[in-house]
């Protein structure tokens, strides 16, 4: 009789799966163990995910669905290479800045509305001493936030029936200026940013370092350039009625930073929008080795912050999970190797009864595989297990500190799922444990001993 | 097809096994490969059935050097050269013994209609058809010897290497399956090789081999019927 002399893909799969359901207990401890050991690690993964969201939710709930975002290059970056001369250089912005800046606006639908200006000055203000009759001298740095009449009508703010010598300006909720500074400026709106200061959860470690992170934005104030050309008199110290009238003095440190202030209406696109100009970082960003300086910055909210403080956590906590991911493959590993060299009298049938080595590859890799799929099954479902539970455990806390830190008056939206890339990396990694255990079982595969595994003792 | 061991040498490191082994099987023989426990008798069976290899020395079948056999050479020899019957059973516990029987049948791509088939007729001829959709843990000692020479019978193999087929069953057991050892060797014209050390066997054998302290001597004995 002649055959095809072929090993069938069905006998494969039907012999590979056999060693599941013909040793039950064994294949349930490897299940167990493996999906236990990445759901640790996806659970983890998940939850900082969905934690991001439930910020991004509340980020977007505060801005009334709106977010002003300012993008802008340094006019100059100056770097020193770290060579023996550390030869330093001054890089000026790219040339095509605004078409830069465009170019990356529109692929995440964000609309330029306007612009903002970054100048910081010295602060010299003169008080009397705390001791005694003497005035002292005290110097700080001052950010102004010079922001251009289109955004403010954006805001919907009214700011026309100023007093006249006075700068009108935008504070955001819960900030007042000083008795000084009412002299100067004159408060026109408040925004509802984000409450600075920053609210801690009782017992909640994971959700303090979030927090902790994240900025509680706007201790800026925003001046308002309606153009007539009081704030460049302002800045030259030409003003008499507002500068030198009194001791307090500016003194110019550096020149202005221009920003584009764009306006989003989904707040996925601020997270895209930032995420990418990291990933270009090296492009046109920030570089350590003379290249050019690129801010991206929140106006009004802080969803800039947000997105930054979990890029930041997402940095750390790669490594962690790359670490126990690592841990994992091999524990899951090293159980498969132990398994296949307990059935090391079963190949050794196998080759006596003319399985070729790629046919028994074939039947263990299919076990294994399988194995690996119950295990990606029941690791979702464990997942769904521990974020449930996370759910339960710190649902209401998350709400009511996200309540207070962003003023809501209500906030249903806390989730804490979600999956990015890296969930997909994790769930693909366990497949990967299929081929390190076939290669680290070649030796058992092809020894010239079988004879040897088949002595009954 | 005759076999021929020339200058066998075996030794697990320092241990010689084997001394200087030569010896000529003829075709269809029925071979006792006798020997006390530990005299190198599965040593010598599994070499003639190739899995294991020879320190030196050459096993030749159909004038083919058994241990130079590579690749898929080496994987036709094992499915249609050889049928080995073990002397721990080896049934695979998570198949049925219809499925043990017939496992050669995957490896070597027989049609699964066939395999059930052949199985279902093996296991006619051998007493075992009423056991087949059991598992090995099912089944009793006598039953699993028989399923073993099933197995081995399966592919039609030109040489049948069983070690100890007598060793776990009682006298009458016992009994019973050499005589179907017997009768498969005169129905199917293969070249049957027992080592056992049981004396009983002797007798049913046409051809003596004794093992003794690595070396090997061979009788011819009058066929008895
Ligand atoms: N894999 C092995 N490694 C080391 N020594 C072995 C191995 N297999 C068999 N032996 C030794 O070889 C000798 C012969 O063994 P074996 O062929 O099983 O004898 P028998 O089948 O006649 O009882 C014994 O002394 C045994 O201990
Ligand atoms: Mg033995």
């Amino acid at each position: 009789m002649k055959y095809m002399n072929r090993f069938k893909i069905f006998d494969c799969l039907r012999l590979g799966w056999k060693n599941i359901a013909g040793h039950k207990g064994r294949s349930a401890i490897i299940v167990v163990t493996i999906s236990v050991l990445f759901a640790a690690v996806l659970g983890f993964n998940t939850l900082l995910n969905g934690v991001e969201r439930t910020f991004a939710n509340a980020t977007s709930l505060s801005n009334d669905g709106k977010f002003y975002v300012a993008t802008g290059f340094e006019p100059e970056t100056f770097s020193c290479l770290e060579d023996i001369n550390e030869r330093c250089v001054l890089t000026p912005a790219p040339d095509n800045s605004e078409e830069i800046i465009q170019k990356r606006l529109e692929r995440y639908h964000g609309k330029k509305i306007g612009t903002v200006y970054e100048k910081a000055f010295y602060w010299w203000e003169e008080r009397p001493s705390m001791h005694g009759d003497e005035i002292e001298h005290i110097q700080h740095l001052e950010t102004f936030y010079v922001i251009s009449e289109s955004v403010v009508q954006s805001l919907g703010i009214e700011y026309a029936n100023v007093v006249d010598d006075r700068l009108p300006v935008i504070l955001p909720v819960g900030k007042s200026l000083s008795e000084a500074q009412q002299q100067k400026f004159y408060q026109v709106g408040s925004y509802p940013a984000t409450k600075s200061g920053q609210p801690i959860m009782s017992g909640g470690g994971f959700m303090n370092l979030i927090l902790g992170t994240i900025r509680g934005s706007l201790g800026e104030m925003f001046l308002i350039d309606d153009g007539s050309g009081k704030i460049e008199r302002f800045f030259d110290g030409k003003n008499d009625s507002l500068v030198s009238e009194n001791t307090n003095n500016y003194e110019n440190r550096s020149e202005a930073v221009k920003y584009d202030v764009a306006i989003f209406t989904d707040v996925k696109d601020v997270f895209g929008y930032y995420d990418n100009a990291w990933q270009e970082g090296r492009e046109f960003g920030y570089d350590f080795f003379g290249r050019y300086t690129y801010h991206i910055k929140d106006v009004f909210g802080n969803t800039v912050n947000v997105a930054s403080a979990f890029m930041s956590l997402r940095m750390i906590t790669l490594l962690i999970v790359v670490v126990i991911l690592v841990i994992a493959v091999c524990v899951a590993t090293l159980t498969f190797v132990h398994v296949i060299s307990d059935d090391a009298p079963t190949v050794a049938l196998y080759r006596s009864m003319g399985a070729s080595r790629l046919n028994i590859l074939g039947i263990y890799l299919v076990y294994i595989v399988l194995l690996c799929l119950l295990a990606i099954i029941v690791c979702i479902a464990v997942t769904f297990l521990l974020v449930a539970v996370a759910a339960l455990v710190y649902g209401s806390s998350l709400a009511e500190t996200i309540k207070s830190y962003y003023m809501l008056s209500d906030f249903a939206r806390v989730t804490f799922w979600g999956y990015d890339w890296i969930s997909g990396m994790i769930i693909g990694v366990i497949i990967l444990v299929a081929p390190l255990t076939l290669l680290l079982s070649l030796r058992i595969f092809s020894s010239k001993h079988i004879a040897k595994q088949l002595k009954e003792d | 097809m005759t076999i021929e061991l020339k200058n066998l040498n075996k030794s697990y490191g320092k241990k010689s096994v084997l001394t200087d082994v030569n010896l000529e099987i003829k075709t269809n023989t029925f071979v006792m490969l006798r020997g006390v426990s530990g005299s190198g008798k599965s040593t010598l069976l599994s070499i003639i059935g190739g899995i294991e290899p020879a320190t030196s020395g050459e096993v030749i079948i159909d004038g083919r050097n058994v241990s130079s056999l590579k690749g898929k050479e080496r994987v036709d020899f094992y499915r249609h050269k050889v049928g080995f019957i073990f002397q721990g059973f080896y049934l695979q516990p998570q198949l049925t013994i219809a499925e043990n029987i017939a496992l050669m049948g995957c490896f070597a791509g027989v049609p699964r209609a066939e395999r059930h088939e052949r199985a279902k007729k093996l296991a006619e001829d051998l007493g075992i058809a009423d056991v087949l959709d059991r598992l090995p843990a099912e089944i009793s000692g006598g039953q699993a010897e028989r399923t073993c020479a099933a197995r081995a019978l399966f592919m039609n193999p030109e040489i049948i290497l069983a070690d100890e087929p007598t060793n776990n069953l009682d006298p009458e057991n016992a009994k019973n399956v050499i005589e179907m050892l017997q009768k498969i060797w005169r129905d199917t014209n293969t070249t049957m090789i027992v080592a056992s050390h049981d004396p009983m066997v002797e007798k049913y054998a046409s051809q003596v081999v004794s093992v003794q302290e690595g070396h090997v001597s061979s009788d011819m004995k009058a066929q008895e019927d």
